[in-house]
């Protein structure tokens, strides 16, 4: 195994009995093969990137308090017959080490994925204010703009500053404060756009710098505004598909064959409007689910002639 | 259910200077026949010419065959003319204006209108002139998807502008 694609993991284990360690050793054994090292430790409270515990020892929840406190990723062995609680991530007291390992990877993959926090500059801003219902100013060096996440608009001095700040989106020295609005009319001169269409083209310029959301399920939660990106036809494509049920990424890349930094970006970018929303698990059956039927002769053809192609694997 | 083939209709929906007429212009491959007349009085919204039938234009998809593009009237006086023009379209682009001061209620009378045309009627919706209305709010028209349970992609399009009257057709191709 070459060295540098090994990923090193220290795990914490709490509360575990003998048996049961055995087994999440095992498992860690199995991940080697995936090119993950795990250094298993009884945990005292020590630097860990992950934790296993066992709730039915006061070890166990005691770690799971301080994991949860640290923002930790934590497995847990819920009480003996207890079903029904929530955890996050359960782990079963009687499954193999195979299956165990599976377990691992899995909250190891998402622990590692992109989060909100991994993006800064505008993007950022926008990411963390997506349900703010109040104006935002921000700026950055002459570059000025009002920011209505509730609106779907951004609201700049001229057209050059839209294109200044699409070409500073990740720039971290952005500034952003509440702006209450004092007179209905105070933007009147100032030019007007959809914040959908501004997030969409500043996000693609940026595609091969933006972290990757991988194995994460997203689902639109409404069309984003899509009248002012008429240059990318995918965007439509991946709307449709978004908008029926939840995909990643990565199965988007897959079955559209847009390339994944594209679908990154459209993700980042509907995400920062509000457009898009982490799907949750409980909620979706089956990933990519409801494809749309295969569009009549008819359609194909009119579709041709608006420079669409509609097909097998059409959205 | 759609009409022969030989009939196909696309539908252009909304109050009166929306922009449906400068839209199917822009889409259209022969210039539309208007039934504009000039304004007696003039509009607020500066139209010097208001539509009092329907607009009509085609688009050649193939030696063989013709999209029909109507473009309804918006005067509730002429909205008998859905129940004629309508049945049979392939879908409808329904065009509200930003400036209006009852944007809600343009949407909700132009949707009912689709209704009664085909209550299976696919449709979009395109807002035009929000770039000049700094108060719109796409909020607006969410909340309003959201209590009438609808999911249609929703456009703020100048529809001078022929790439952006397009996309709301290839939209409309997305939903059908």
């Amino acid at each position: 195994m070459q060295e540098e694609h090994i990923k090193h993991i220290k795990m914490g284990v709490a509360g575990l009995s003998e048996e049961i360690e055995l087994r999440i050793s095992l498992a860690c054994g199995l991940l080697a093969a995936s090119q993950i090292d795990i250094e298993l430790q009884d945990w005292q409270g020590n630097e860990s990137d992950i934790l296993v515990v066992d709730i039915d020892s006061g070890h166990g929840r005691l770690a799971y308090e301080m994991a949860q406190r640290r923002n930790l990723p934590v497995l847990v062995f819920p009480r003996s017959g207890d079903h029904d609680t929530q955890y996050a991530c359960k782990l079963d007291r009687d499954a193999p080490a195979a299956a165990l390992a599976r377990a691992l990877q899995e909250k190891l993959q998402s622990s590692a994925e992109a989060s909100s926090d991994d993006v800064q500059g505008l993007l950022g801003i926008c990411i963390r204010e997506a349900g703010c219902n109040q104006d935002l100013l921000v700026k950055r060096g002459g570059i000025a703009m009002i920011l209505r996440h509730a609106a779907g608009r951004i609201l700049t001095r001229s057209v050059s500053d839209l294109g200044l700040a699409e070409a500073r989106l990740l720039d971290g020295t952005w500034l952003c404060m509440t702006r209450p609005v004092k007179d209905p009319y105070e933007h009147e001169w100032l030019v007007s756009r959809s914040l959908d269409g501004f997030l969409i083209k500043a996000c693609m310029k940026y595609r091969e710098s933006l972290p990757p959301l991988g194995g994460k399920l997203y689902r639109l939660t409404r069309w984003p505004d899509l009248g002012s990106v008429t240059d990318d036809q995918d965007v439509l494509r991946l709307s449709s598909l978004l908008q029926r049920s939840a995909w990643s990424a990565d199965t988007l890349a897959t079955y559209t064959k847009v390339s994944a930094d594209a679908i990154n970006a459209f993700l980042w970018a509907t995400l920062a409007s509000g457009a898009l929303a982490r799907a949750d698990g409980n909620m979706v059956k089956k990933e990519g689910a409801q494809l749309p039927a295969a569009p009549s002769s008819l359609i194909q053809r009119v579709a041709r002639h608006f420079g669409l192609k509609l097909g097998h694997s059409h959205a | 259910m759609l009409d022969s083939e030989k009939n196909i209709k696309l539908l252009f929906l909304g109050p009166p200077g929306a922009g449906k007429t400068t839209a199917i212009r822009a889409i259209s491959d022969t210039s539309p026949v208007s039934s504009e007349v000039p304004v007696t009085n003039a509009e607020p919204d500066g139209r010097t010419s208001t539509t009092v039938a329907f607009d009509y234009s085609t688009i050649q998809l193939n030696p063989n065959e013709t999209l029909h593009v109507y473009g309804l009237p918006g005067q509730e006086y002429l909205d008998f003319m859905g129940g004629i023009v309508g049945p049979g379209a392939l879908g409808a682009v329904l065009l509200l204006d930003a400036s209006s001061q009852t944007l809600a209620q343009d949407c909700r009378t132009a949707i009912e209108q689709i209704a009664r045309i085909d209550p299976n009627l696919r449709f979009v919706i395109g807002i035009s002139k929000t770039d000049l209305t700094p108060a719109f709010s796409m909020e607006t028209m969410y909340a309003l998807a959201r209590r009438m349970s609808l999911f249609v992609p929703i456009f703020c399009i100048d529809p001078r502008d022929p790439a952006q009257a397009r996309q709301l057709v290839r939209a409309l191709l997305y939903v059908l």
